[in-house]
């Protein structure tokens, strides 16, 4: 294309790959924490679970109902907030400058990705055949030991595919992460781009380091998909 | 046979393995089963027989506590566990009472992410904690007895029908309980299938295992079952001998549902 600096490009696609270790620690901390929040979030709901399944019904319509932007936004500025007022009210001495922004995106990704994983763990358990928890029950098995053993394993086989969906798209999300300054893959490019005022030029890196990372991402989650399915149908 | 001594007067052969008071149980206002009761003695093969919906696999339900009945007690090697509805009964009594059963169901639900020995083994080392070697040498034993030493390791959705429900069998069989449910272990399989599970029930029973068999493999009940029960719309209707219940049918219920029955049977065999 005419004009575009393609040494510059080049130049500089490894200091905006320097994001990555951000945008990749965002999305993995955030599925793990999330996925564990999914899931005891759906198994409250679907026991009944006195006050936790009433609480995880609020939770997950709160955050299905507001943009990814505005949770950020609202925790960024509403957790030191939140800590200050904890201090005041209970003479604790919090020293909330010194806690990293990276660690309000890793909370507030984790909620964001929980909510959506929560609904879908619970499809994939209620997708599990109810007469093996009750094969379980026919050997003396508990409910605990049945889920554990026999019905949550094939519920995360059937989930893979899209926890896999879910991933690639946090490391996209992770991407609003600039807007509160961490200095992840579009926050470097972001940052180049401000030195240089060759915008397009550092947008397009971003893009090409984000496709990269996207494609290798979805090539490993296929694998593993492929590992879990060997024995399925 | 010819040559067993009876054992007469003894509490194992006076005392039922397995009793059942006055079950009652209804779904919404369907009254499923109005007040059965049923003894059953160690080594006894009990076939049920019965038009569908006349609520046989409820009852095998209710015998393992997995349908909460409204009314009735299980009491299985002494020790008895009431239904209390809704309520529930009391956990650990149920624990206890299923870990004397075992179920054989129609579509043999099998652990779809377990091998054929894992499944076998599981309820050796989760539920009786017997030790992994052993389990493993005992499933692998068990296996073998059903024909399927050669698919230990092949999980349950690489094998035909009649295999899964041996293996079934095997899972059920593994942990020596008091006695062993089927409900309509041969229905869901291919005709050319039902043979070898048959075959393998049979050589259990041989064996002297307590048995309840739902089914309507007729010419099984004839040479296996040591008693017949017809059921209908909740009731036991007609109880005996094969001989008595199945060739010489005194109620009218029992000899509809046995020609129809009958019939197909011939019809298949054709
Ligand atoms: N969980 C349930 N909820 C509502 N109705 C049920 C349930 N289980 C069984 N039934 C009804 O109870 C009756 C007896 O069913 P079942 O015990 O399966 O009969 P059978 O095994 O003899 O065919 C049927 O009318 C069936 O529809
Ligand atoms: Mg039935």
């Amino acid at each position: 294309m005419r004009g575009l600096d393609w040494d510059f490009m080049l130049e500089n696609l490894l200091t905006i790959a320097k994001g990555i270790s951000y945008t990749m620690e965002i999305a993995v901390v955030s599925i793990i924490f999330g996925g564990v929040l999914g899931l005891v979030t759906a198994l409250a709901r679907m026991y009944r679970t006195p006050v936790l399944s009433q609480i995880s019904s609020v939770y997950i319509a709160i955050i299905r109902g507001t943009p990814l932007m505005v949770q950020i936004l609202v925790v960024y500025y509403g957790i030191p907030r939140f800590l200050q007022w904890v201090n005041a009210e209970y003479g604790t001495n919090m020293d909330i400058n010194s806690i990293p922004a990276i660690y309000f995106m890793y909370f507030c990704f984790s909620l964001y990705i929980g909510s959506y994983l929560s609904e879908l763990l619970r499809g994939c358990i209620a997708s599990v055949d109810s007469g093996q928890l009750e094969a379980c029950y026919s050997i003396g098995m508990t409910t605990a030991q049945g889920m554990t053993r026999v019905v949550l394993p094939q519920a995360l086989v059937s989930a893979l595919p899209n926890f896999g969906n879910n991933f690639i798209g946090l490391i996209k999300d992770a991407s609003l992460a600039f807007t509160v300054s961490i200095p992840e893959i579009l926050g470097q490019a972001k940052i180049l781009a401000g030195r240089t005022s060759k915008f397009l030029e550092a947008y397009l890196d971003a893009a090409i380091i984000y496709f990269i990372i996207c494609f290798i991402s979805q090539q490993i989650l296929r694998i593993l998909e492929k590992k879990s399915r060997r024995h399925e149908r | 046979m010819g040559n067993e001594k009876p054992v007469q007067g003894t509490k194992e052969r006076n005392t039922p393995i397995l009793s059942v008071k006055n079950l009652f149980i209804s779904f919404g206002d369907l009254a499923v089963l109005n007040g059965i009761s049923m003894d059953v003695k160690k080594g006894e093969v009990v076939v049920i027989l019965g038009p569908s919906g006349s609520g046989k696999t409820t009852f095998l339900r209710c015998i393992n506590f997995l349908e909460n009945a409204s009314e009735g007690t299980i009491e299985i090697d002494g020790y008895p566990v009431e239904h209390q509805g809704k309520k529930k009964a009391n956990k650990k009594r149920i624990l206890a009472l299923r870990k004397k059963t075992a179920m054989v169901f129609q579509n043999y639900n099998l652990f779809r992410n377990k091998t054929l020995l894992a499944n076998v083994m599981e309820g050796l080392t989760v539920v009786q904690k017997v030790s992994k070697a052993e389990a493993e040498k005992r499933s692998t034993e068990m296996l073998e007895r059903v024909g399927l030493g050669e698919k230990l390791h092949n999980y349950p959705s690489t094998i035909s029908g009649g295999q899964q429900q041996r293996a079934s069998i095997a899972r059920a069989l593994v942990l020596n309980p008091n006695v062993i449910l089927f409900d309509e272990p041969t229905s869901a399989l291919d005709p050319e299938l039902v043979g070898e599970v048959l075959e393998t029930m049979k050589k259990i029973a041989v064996e002297g295992i307590t048995m309840i068999v739902v089914t309507h493999e007729i010419n099984f009940a004839r040479s296996v079952a040591t008693r017949v029960i017809f059921m209908d719309s909740g009731n036991i209707v007609e109880e005996g001998t094969p001989q008595e219940v199945i060739d010489n049918p005194k109620n009218e219920r029992t000899k509809q549902f046995l020609n129809i029955i009958k019939e197909k049977a011939v019809l298949a065999e054709k």
